[in-house]
């Protein structure tokens, strides 16, 4: 009975097993193999043995130590102003009223579009003031009589205004997940700190945070690996211009793998920021895991 | 009945019926009429070949994704056995030895037929890779309203190119009369434009963009002539007379524009605009002419089956009366076989006359090497940040220096 019962889960989890190991894991296995080969995009076969070579030139290479910093950067920018102003929009509208349906749905709804249309409408709200047009954020600065803006053409503003625009395109998954969050705490909780005399704040930081800090983990863990992923904003907003400002480090692999055609060179950057991104996200897990041993 | 599966290019390796040889062809997307006319050219040869036993099955892709496409299909052996690619991917395949020579199949008065631009992007190391149908042609058209005003006289022959200096002085001019003395297309997406239009800078100035003998950017890319071409270029932006970045894709044919830096595929828009222009040729940024040229051309893949069988494709497709003829009426580029001007009397006229003359006589290739796509990427980037301000011999230098560590790497 007991055998059968192991087969029969086994035949559930068989499709799940074969199609994360078809298309997860194999590749990520054969991308750690071509890092160590001398390999062109259209060779056939595979180059000969390398050694660490191509993580040497990957190392050596100044354009991914750029890309390396300003994707750094990027999720600096973006994962706490994302989160906070996640959990901001998601205790606005857990609070009972007669707009809150709408609101969800208003804020929810740049998350639905796609990055590429989002990209593309943003490039043209940014446009710098011109003889023949402006964009709109420069007509609405110079109606207010301010004065206009380079935005995505000045090195300082670029990393800047691809956050702002990636917040707004992704805050509203990150609320809609904080808001299941916000919603599995009991109320019963919130009446008992009520009667010991708690207030708004002191209600929030003693109930709501220790409640939702597992959903609040998950976001922020979430966030910091989509932001580190950046590559569409800057492939078709600045091209990782101006002066090398946006490039990412996934751009930089792209290039590597297509335009330089050294997928050796590619596949290395690749285990670098495989190991980067899982660094990052174990710190994080401690981290999380030590705040809630201290609650 | 070979008839019948003929009219219906497009399926992929269908299974031929004993005694047909099929050859697999794979072409980029293009604008609808140019694949229309594709279509039709394919079914001309299929009729064509019917009673011989050869048929031709065609495959099209998106542009933007062509190169990626083929790429691919090289690592997986996957080639058709004819392939159309874009004139700067020549060299890149060509260097790994994704095509074959065409050189036992073109006598010397098939190729004295063809535009000198057109053998030029089809050779690499000294063999002929790849033949095209058409050329591109890149000029500048003046708005004859705003010019006559600002008392110009653009010149009409490579001979009488204007200087620099003299067409800086004449965007000055007009600066009063226009809201854009001059259209750059700094809005355009990808790189392959900025590399394309703006390298006869470099050139005429006796410049060049790699020493592909030396296998060196670095020093070349950044050398002094480059620097002094693309500081009067970035001065165009700083004293206004030409934007950096726009939202405008057309200012030209608005009517806002005084001159317009573009190619061939840009004229049917300013016919239907109602304006009256003319087209000059490009002006001398240095002591000799040079202009642009290059478009979509036609080899025989590595994997190619039967190659007597495939160049008889490729021959149909360059050949005046088959194929330049008809994708030349589609896609309005310039014919790239001199005996199929006889078919279009507007070469005799301007603006086309000068599009022909400049490919004769002043038209160069974009460099054919292996490192080319990083190059055209880096350069492309090089040119945005000139024309944003940024310091010149610092911007051409850390290009140079990219593409010389990925040209280290080959």
């Amino acid at each position: 009975m007991i055998a059968r019962e192991r087969l029969i889960a086994l035949l559930f989890v068989l499709p799940a097993v074969l199609l994360i190991g078809l298309f997860v894991f194999w590749p990520t296995v054969s991308m750690a193999r071509t890092s160590l080969h001398q390999q062109r995009l259209t060779d056939a076969q595979t180059g000969p043995f390398c050694g660490g070579e191509n993580f040497r030139a990957v190392w050596d290479d100044p354009d991914f130590r750029t890309a390396a910093r300003n994707t750094a950067y990027f999720a600096v920018l973006v994962v706490p102003l994302q989160t906070a102003l996640a959990l901001a929009l998601a205790v606005w509208v857990n609070a009972p009223g007669r707009w809150t349906r709408g609101l969800r749905l208003a804020l929810f709804l740049p998350t639905t579009l796609s990055l590429t249309v989002v990209a593309v409408l943003w490039d043209l709200l940014y446009e710098p003031a011109q003889a023949s047009g402006s964009g709109l954020f420069n007509g609405l600065l110079g109606a207010l009589g301010l004065p206009g803006q380079p935005f995505l053409t000045s090195p300082a503003q670029a990393m800047p205004c691809l956050a702002a625009m990636s917040i707004w395109q992704g805050v509203g998954f990150q609320m809609m997940i904080l808001l299941a969050g916000l919603q599995s705490v009991s109320g019963e909780l919130y009446e008992a700190a009520a009667l010991d005399g708690a207030r708004r704040w002191g209600r929030f930081v003693h109930v709501t945070l220790p409640g939702i800090a597992p959903t609040l983990a998950l976001v922020l863990m979430i966030t910091t690996i989509f932001a580190l992923k950046l590559f569409v904003q800057p492939y078709l907003m600045t091209g990782g211009g101006p002066q090398g400002a946006t490039r990412s480090v996934v751009q930089y692999m792209f290039e590597a793998a297509f335009s330089r055609r050294d997928l050796g060179l590619a596949c290395a950057a690749g285990v670098l920021f495989f190991v980067a991104v899982a660094v990052v996200a174990g710190v994080q897990r401690r981290l999380f895991r030590s705040a809630e041993a201290l609650t | 009945m070979a008839a019948m599966l003929a009219s219906g290019p497009g399926c992929r390796r269908a299974q031929p019926e004993t005694g047909t040889r099929v050859v697999t062809v794979w072409a980029h997307h293009g604008q609808p009429a140019e694949r229309q006319a594709m279509k039709r050219i394919i079914a001309a040869f299929n009729e064509a070949h019917r009673t011989e036993g050869l048929r031709v099955s065609i495959e099209f892709f998106p542009d933007r994704q062509y190169a990626d496409k083929v790429s691919i299909a090289s690592a997986t052996r996957r080639l058709p056995d004819v392939l159309e690619m874009d004139g700067p991917w020549v060299g890149p395949w060509a260097a790994e030895g994704l095509l074959r020579p065409l050189d036992p199949f073109v006598t010397s008065e098939l190729r004295a037929d063809f535009l000198p631009s057109i053998l030029a992007q089809g050779t690499f190391d000294e063999t002929l890779y790849a033949l095209g149908a058409f050329d591109s042609a890149l000029v500048v058209y003046f708005n004859r309203d705003l010019t006559e005003k600002a008392g110009l006289h653009p010149p009409e022959s490579v001979a009488d190119a204007w200087d620099w200096q003299t067409f800086v002085e004449a965007l000055r001019r007009v600066r009063p009369h226009a809201a854009v003395p001059l259209s750059l297309h700094m809005d355009e997406q990808g790189t392959e434009w900025f590399t394309y239009a703006f390298s006869p800078l470099i050139w005429s100035n006796g410049g060049a963009l790699i020493d592909t003998a030396q296998n060196q950017v670095a020093g070349v890319l950044d050398g002094p002539n480059n620097v002094e071409a693309m500081s009067r270029w970035q001065a165009l932006f700083s004293e206004g007379l030409a934007e950096a970045t726009t939202t405008n894709p057309n200012p030209f044919a608005a009517g806002l524009a005084a001159f317009d830096w573009t190619g061939h595929w840009m004229l049917p828009s300013f016919e239907a605009s109602g304006i009256r222009f003319g087209a000059m040729p490009l002006p001398r940024m240095g002591g000799r002419p040079a202009a642009a040229s290059g478009s979509w051309c036609w080899g025989l893949s590595r994997e190619c089956r039967r190659p007597q069988d495939a160049w008889k494709v490729v021959a149909w497709l360059v050949d005046p009366e088959h194929g330049v003829e008809p994708i030349v009426l589609a896609n309005g580029a310039v014919p790239a076989r001199r005996s199929a001007f006889a078919w279009f009397p507007e070469y005799e006229h301007m603006p086309r006359r000068l599009f022909r003359e400049q490919l004769e006589t002043a038209a160069h290739p974009r460099p054919r090497t292996g490192v080319y796509p990083t190059l055209s990427v880096e350069f492309a980037r090089a040119l945005r940040d000139i024309a944003l301000g940024h310091d010149v011999p610092e911007t051409l230098t850390k290009a140079a220096q990219s593409v010389q560590r990925a040209l280290d790497r080959m």
